[in-house]
Order: structure tokens, then C-alpha cells, then sequence
């Protein structure tokens, strides 16, 4: 990987990068050359190809692309979720597991444990998923079995990762979990389809955090849903993030709402991650041309109107992705190498903090254009105000309880 | 064309814009459907809905999933018959409770949400742009120079290329083009376009709204273009009209629509649309759900949400009140005649001044109601 410094260029006087903040440490998931390959008859599909994505302790991570962009492959790959006919054909995935009590940040106890995802221990997997990574599927309707009440879908989450549990404790466990999300206990004996869509969505989150995840992934959470209950979600997933300091990857197709959530983006165009920045630094200073097309593409409530374009052209077919980089049909920057040569991971070094983007107009030889070249603000993160009279109660049984570790289940 | 029409739309007729091609006075859908086992109950899906379509102008429907912006479409396009209501096609009453005729069809056309759906698998491009043409009787000598045109109006270029394709191998894009040319093979008065991005990738979106807005300015199609995104909205439209639970609740010239909302609703939808150019977020908190249609609230249908809700609003549903130059709200806050209730809620949101700053509007609320 190209590293260029632009810090010292930028005039910073310490010449290295601001520190992204004390959690810069506390690496949660590491995903190293990760690629997926749907197998079909004739050639392989390179759904995820060669991507390389950290989520640190009680970070927001946002995983933004089009459909068919391998965003949702890398995360169900990741967490070994992927069915047939995808295959990961490279790269390592590697969870750190720290030691129980000690899950939100900060609160020491030793160094983690490193668990091996790609590992083919049965065991191992099953004490990851759910416990430490939980999923957040984006149809609750469909997600959530018809046939069971909400009351028996969170108890049989709890039987199955805690056995020796009484009957009557998981059932206090359930109504405080619903609690939680903002729904009522007498809900517990409800059928999924009495309940409205945001309600679903509200049961799948308190499903998923019933076992302390430290990674929640969400895959689109609330695309179905409407403007006004989405934002209701978020504030309760944000606040619920803070006391409970799990760690979220939001995969979705809409970037204004991860720049409102996101400490951190990656954006991915055709199974590659394109470019990788502080929310407002994706934002306001993109270094990637699909970047730079997809924040002009949705129109702002603020400000002058004025004609914006979107990115001409479509995502390409992945049974048929372009030579080169695969963006070069739709850029108004390509150059001869880009439709021979694919674009090396060039990382840059900048006051607001290290940034990755996936170009050759980064790689220090060229000249960059002025859009892909503005500085980067400094400010990051979540700008989401959480009205100050709003407290979630955590239950008790969600804070600081010891969980099994692969030993104890082992056993 | 009488006035009186403009006036039960609550604006005096303006001459710039000329006559509205098509005009609904009071149109309301009621749906029958079973309640329980035996019960039968009453959709009141769209309630004295009134709106004019001028030519050259987008309108935009915006409100959320229920809320009869989807029932308007179909009543506008006469797929579904009003409960009651009229509606008035180039100042002509159309006889809306009957079935309509030919003319009609043609003049007003529909562009759904899902081109995944609207569009036949099984048939090329080339035949899905020509069947309108022959049913409409302007087939004329050359049917393929008239789909080529076609396909070259909405972009789709080389047009050669794309008329043998069939819509699998097209992308959303593309294929919402095509169902874009095949409701302007007609050649329309009116297009209805009901969540016509919304189904699209987010960098294919504003080419095909760019699409629309050149159909208004070239070709003068009044457009109604409803959707969900408040801001395309105000990207797209000339007017907005917000509805919440089967009720225009609030109509506006865009800019002004998001820039000085008048109604509770209006700014809650505002607070809650992701804008990052929007430094300064306010959000009201959990406000409830929309209601049952079955059995609406009484009085104003947004008052078990509203933190503004006066005694009034659980009784008496509010009128149309005039906020601005072709700004009304359907509020009583905005009541000339209640300046007093209005002046006591002010004080009682004064007190409680964090939880109720609803939009992104620069006034205290309810100061900027008024």
C-alpha cells in the first residue's frame, strides 16, 4: 500500500496525524485482503475483492454502497453467514474478544483474546455469533418467524446460549429487553404481524443485543421504514450505543444518514472499498471520484437549489465489471491507466486523521483535481442530539455480567 | 371555468401559470374492509383532497407510508373510483364516479415505483413503446422512428441499441426510463409519477428527477410526483403538498415549505430527514405512530402527536388557514380568530422550550406558526 503524507505538506508542525482518539488501540474486528466469489456456472462473480476494513471498541463504522456493491456479502462473509454459492476465496478475519466485564471501553482487564472467524471450529462460531456479534437484518417481516410470539423468538436466543437459565428468569430477561427498545412487556405475547413495521425492527434490535454483543451489524435496518420512525430508531440505537458501548457497522445505501450517524465510512463500488474516512471528512473533503459523485447526489433541505447531476451512467454488472478501475467508465477524471491498470489502496496521511481512497489521482504522481483535493475538516463523528431529558434504562442483566468464553462452553 | 374551483383550493387563480390542466375539488376514498371476523369497517384513506395541476409545473405529494398519497394517484388516474368528489380535466367535469374514457387515459398517464414490476418481462422495449401507440390509434407509418424518438426523449442512447433489449437487461435506471417512455408515448397532458426514484440506486436518482424537471420545462407537462423524500421534493417541485393520514395537511411553494413550515407534522417530517448540510439538529423525541384509518382521530387527525394539541383539535377538525402567498396549513394554531389560544400555547412551549423545537426552522415554535 502507498502511503503518502499530506500532514506535513499541510503544514501540521508535528508532521503526523491527529490521534483519532484513545480507542485508536482497542481494534474490535480486523478484515485483512477479504474477497468473496459467488460461484456459478461459468465464471466466478468477484463480489468483495481484496478489502481491508477495521472496526475499533465503541466505534460506528458506516459501509456505504449500491446494490451489488458487495456490501452486505463482506458483512454476512465476515460473520460466516454467507450461504452458497459464495465462497471467501482470500484474506483473514480476526475478532478481538475482550475478557468479559470489560466490554465497554476503558474499563481494563486484560489484553484480548484473538478469535480466528475464518476458523472452521464449529464451536467457536457459535459462541462469536449472536454473543459477540449480533445481526440486525433489514426485513424484520421476514427475519422474525411468523409463528412464534415475540416472547418465545427472545427466549429461545436465551435458552440456546444459556441453558442452565430458568424458564422465568429468561422470561424477566425478554420483557426488559423489550423495555429497552421502548416497547411495551405485554408485547411479549404478540405475533410479529401484529405489530408495525417499526416495532419489528425495534424486536430485531432487542433480539440481537439480548446476549451484550460487542459488534452489532445492521444491514439496511431502516429502509423500509418510514422518515419519521427511522430517526425515532436511531436516537434509541445511538443512546442504547453509548451506555451499553457495543460497536455498530451500518451497511446502507443512504450516506446522508451515516454522515449523521458514522464516525467512520467506507464506501465500496463493485466489490471494492473505494475510499475510507472520517464521516465529515467523506463529506465535505471526498478524495474519491464515486465519493465526490454519490454526496452530490441527494438533494439537501438547506441552501441555494441548484441542478445537481448524479453520477451518469449505472453500477456496472459484476459478471462484467470494467478492466481497470471499475468506476473509469462514469469518471470525469479517467486517465489511460485507469481503464488498464486497477488502482492501487493509496493511504493518506492527514491532519484530520488517516484516510484510505482506492485512485490513482491519489497516488502523489498526479495532479489532483481541486473537488478531490479540499482540505479535510478536523471535526468528526455523530452529530445526532439526543434530547437531554431521554435516559434508556439498561437493565441491570445487560451491564456488567460475566459472559461464557469459549472455555466455559468447551466444558 | 368557474372560480369557484380555485377558491375551494384556497388560492385566487394565477395568471402566469394559466388554467390548471386537471383540478380535483374535494376527492375522497373510503375503502371497505373486514374488521375482525365479522365486521366490516371503512378505510377513510383520502379525505376532501383539492389541488390544481398546472402545466409546466411539478407538484409533489410527500408523506409517509399510509397517509393516501398512493390512493391520490390512483384516484387522479382514475384506476379507482371516488367515494366523492369531482374532478375537472382542462376546467371540463370529468363525471369521476364513471369509469374513464379513452381521452382520458391518454392525458393522464402513471409512472409506478418498481420498473423491477411495471415492466412485461416477456416483451422487447420495442414492444412494450409500441403497444400504447396502437391502442391509441398513433401508430401512424413508422412505428420504429416514433420509438426511437422516443427512447432518445427520456436518454436512453444509442437508441438503436436499447429498443431490442427485453428489461432484464436493463438497469433500474434504464428501465424506469423506458416506463417513463411508454406513459409519454401518448403524448400527455399529465404524468403522475408515484415514488419514481425510490426504488433506484442513489447516483441514478437525480437523472432521472432531472428527467421529469425537463419534461415540465420543455414540454409542459404538468406533473404530480409523489414520494417520501421531502428533499427531492423540494429539488423537483414548484409546490408542495405534505399529507398525513389521508389529509392535505399543508400546501406551500417548495422553498418555502422547507424553509418555513407552518404545521406540527411538517416540522417533525423535516427534523427527521437526514440533511448533513443541516449543522444544527433538533428532534422532538418519540412522538407516536399515524393513526388507524379505519377509525381516525376526531378533530384534527394529528393531535395525539401534537405537543401544540388544543381542546379544539380533539373535537373540531381545523380548516384550511392561510400561512402565506399560497402557503395554507390545515391548523387551528394558525387561526386568526384564536390568537389567544395561540398566544397560551406560545407560553407553555416557552416553558418547555428544548422538547419543543420541531423543525429546522430559525423561529421558536409556535412563534413561527405565525
Amino acid at each position: 500500500m502507498t502511503v503518502i503524507n499530506r500532514a506535513a505538506q499541510a503544514g501540521d508542525p508535528a508532521g503526523k496525524p491527529a490521534d483519532v482518539g484513545a480507542l485508536i488501540d482497542e481494534l474490535l474486528l480486523d478484515v485483512k485482503g477479504f474477497s468473496v466469489d459467488y460461484v456459478t456456472e461459468g465464471d466466478p462473480v468477484h463480489a468483495v475483492d481484496d478489502v481491508d476494513l477495521q472496526i475499533r471498541r465503541g466505534e460506528v463504522v458506516g459501509l456505504a454502497g449500491e446494490s451489488g456493491s458487495g456490501k452486505s456479502t463482506l458483512a454476512y462473509a465476515v460473520t460466516r453467514l454467507l450461504r452458497d454459492p459464495g465462497v471467501i476465496t482470500a484474506g483473514e478475519a480476526h475478532f478481538y474478544d475482550y475478557p468479559a466485564g470489560s466490554y465497554r471501553t476503558g474499563s481494563g482487564g486484560g489484553g484480548p483474546k484473538v478469535i480466528d472467524l475464518l476458523t472452521d471450529d464449529r464451536r467457536v462460531l457459535q459462541v462469536v455469533r449472536w454473543s459477540r456479534i449480533a445481526v440486525v437484518f433489514q426485513s424484520a417481516l421476514q427475519a422474525l418467524n411468523p409463528v412464534y410470539k415475540v416472547g418465545k423468538l427472545i427466549d429461545d436466543v436465551l435458552a440456546a446460549h444459556d441453558p442452565r437459565s430458568s424458564k422465568k428468569s429468561r422470561r424477566v430477561r425478554a420483557a426488559e429487553l423489550l423495555g429497552m427498545v421502548g416497547i411495551s412487556s405485554d408485547r411479549l405475547d404478540s405475533y410479529p404481524h401484529q405489530l408495525s413495521g417499526g416495532m419489528r425492527q425495534r424486536v430485531m434490535i432487542a433480539l440481537a443485543l439480548a446476549l451484550r454483543p460487542h459488534l452489532l451489524i445492521m444491514d439496511e435496518p431502516t429502509t423500509a421504514l418510514d422518515v419519521v420512525i427511522q430517526r425515532e430508531i436511531l436516537e434509541e440505537l445511538m443512546q442504547l450505543k453509548e451506555q451499553l458501548g457495543f460497536s455498530v457497522l451500518f451497511i446502507t445505501h443512504d450516506l446522508s444518514l451515516l454522515i449523521e450517524i458514522a464516525d467512520t465510512i467506507a464506501v465500496m463500488y463493485a466489490g471494492r472499498l473505494v475510499e475510507k474516512a472520517p464521516a465529515q471528512a467523506l463529506f465535505r473533503a471526498p478524495r474519491h471520484p464515486y465519493t465526490y459523485g454519490l454526496t452530490r447526489s441527494f438533494p439537501s433541505l438547506r441552501g441555494e437549489k441548484k441542478v445537481m447531476t448524479g453520477i451518469p451512467g449505472s453500477p456496472p454488472d459484476l459478471r462484467n465489471v470494467p478492466s481497470g478501475c471499475p468506476f473509469h467508465p462514469r469518471c470525469a477524471w479517467a486517465m489511460p491507466e485507469c481503464s488498464t491498470t486497477e488502482p492501487p489502496r493509496i493511504q493518506l496521511q492527514e491532519p484530520a486523521g488517516t484516510r484510505e481512497a482506492l485512485c490513482w489521482l491519489q497516488d502523489g504522481r498526479h495532479q489532483v483535481p481541486v473537488e478531490l483535493g479540499l482540505p479535510s475538516p478536523v471535526a468528526s463523528g455523530r452529530q445526532l442530539i439526543v434530547p437531554p431529558d431521554a435516559v434508556i434504562a439498561i437493565p441491570e442483566s445487560l451491564q456488567e455480567v460475566a459472559e461464557p468464553t469459549i472455555e466455559e462452553l468447551d466444558a | 371555468m368557474t372560480a369557484a374551483p380555485h377558491e375551494a383550493f384556497g388560492r385566487a387563480a394565477d395568471p402566469d401559470r394559466g388554467e390548471p390542466v386537471l383540478e380535483a375539488i374535494g376527492i375522497t376514498k373510503h375503502y371497505r374492509v373486514g374488521v375482525g371476523t365479522f365486521k366490516r369497517g371503512t378505510v377513510h384513506a383520502a379525505e376532501d383532497i383539492s389541488l390544481a395541476l398546472y402545466p409546466g409545473a411539478v407538484t409533489a405529494v410527500v408523506g409517509e407510508s399510509g397517509s393516501g398519497k398512493s390512493t391520490l394517484t390512483r384516484m387522479l388516474a382514475r384506476t379507482q373510483h371516488l367515494t366523492s368528489g369531482e374532478l375537472l380535466f382542462e376546467g371540463r367535469e370529468v363525471g369521476a364516479q364513471k369509469a374513464p374514457d379513452q381521452d382520458y387515459r391518454r392525458a393522464v398517464q402513471l409512472v409506478l415505483q418498481d420498473p423491477f414490476a411495471s415492466l412485461n418481462p416477456t416483451h422487447t422495449v420495442r414492444y412494450i413503446l409500441s403497444r400504447p401507440l396502437q391502442i391509441h390509434g398513433l401508430a401512424g407509418d413508422n412505428v420504429e422512428q416514433t420509438v426511437l424518438a422516443l427512447l432518445r426523449r427520456v436518454a436512453l442512447e444509442p437508441a438503436e441499441q436499447f429498443i431490442d433489449k427485453f428489461p432484464h437487461e436493463l438497469s433500474g435506471g434504464q428501465r424506469q426510463r423506458v416506463s417513463i417512455a411508454r406513459s409519454l408515448a401518448v403524448q400527455p397532458r399529465v404524468l403522475i409519477a408515484d415514488e419514481p426514484v425510490s426504488m433506484l440506486d442513489v447516483s441514478i436518482r437525480l437523472g432521472v428527477l432531472n428527467l421529469l424537471a425537463d419534461l415540465r420545462d420543455h414540454e409542459r407537462i404538468a406533473i404530480l410526483y409523489v414520494t417520501h423524500d421531502i428533499a427531492s421534493a423540494r429539488y423537483l417541485a414548484d409546490t408542495i403538498m405534505v399529507m398525513y393520514a389521508g389529509r392535505v395537511v399543508e400546501v406551500a411553494p417548495a422553498a418555502s415549505m422547507t424553509s418555513h413550515p407552518a404545521h406540527p407534522y411538517t416540522k417533525l417530517l423535516l427534523s427527521a430527514a437526514p440533511d448533513p448540510e443541516t449543522e444544527e439538529k433538533t428532534w422532538v423525541g418519540e412522538s407516536g405512530a399515524p393513526p388507524s384509518l379505519v377509525d381516525p382521530p376526531s378533530g384534527c387527525r394529528f393531535h395525539p402527536r401534537c405537543p401544540f394539541a388544543m381542546d379544539i383539535c380533539r373535537t373540531e377538525a381545523p380548516p384550511s388557514f392561510p400561512v402565506d402567498v399560497d402557503h395554507t396549513a390545515e391548523c387551528w394554531l394558525l387561526d386568526p380568530a384564536r390568537t389567544d389560544a395561540a398566544a397560551a400555547s406560545r407560553a407553555a412551549a416557552a416553558e418547555a422550550e428544548p422538547v419543543v423545537a420541531v423543525g429546522p426552522s430559525d423561529d421558536a415554535l409556535p412563534g413561527g406558526l405565525l
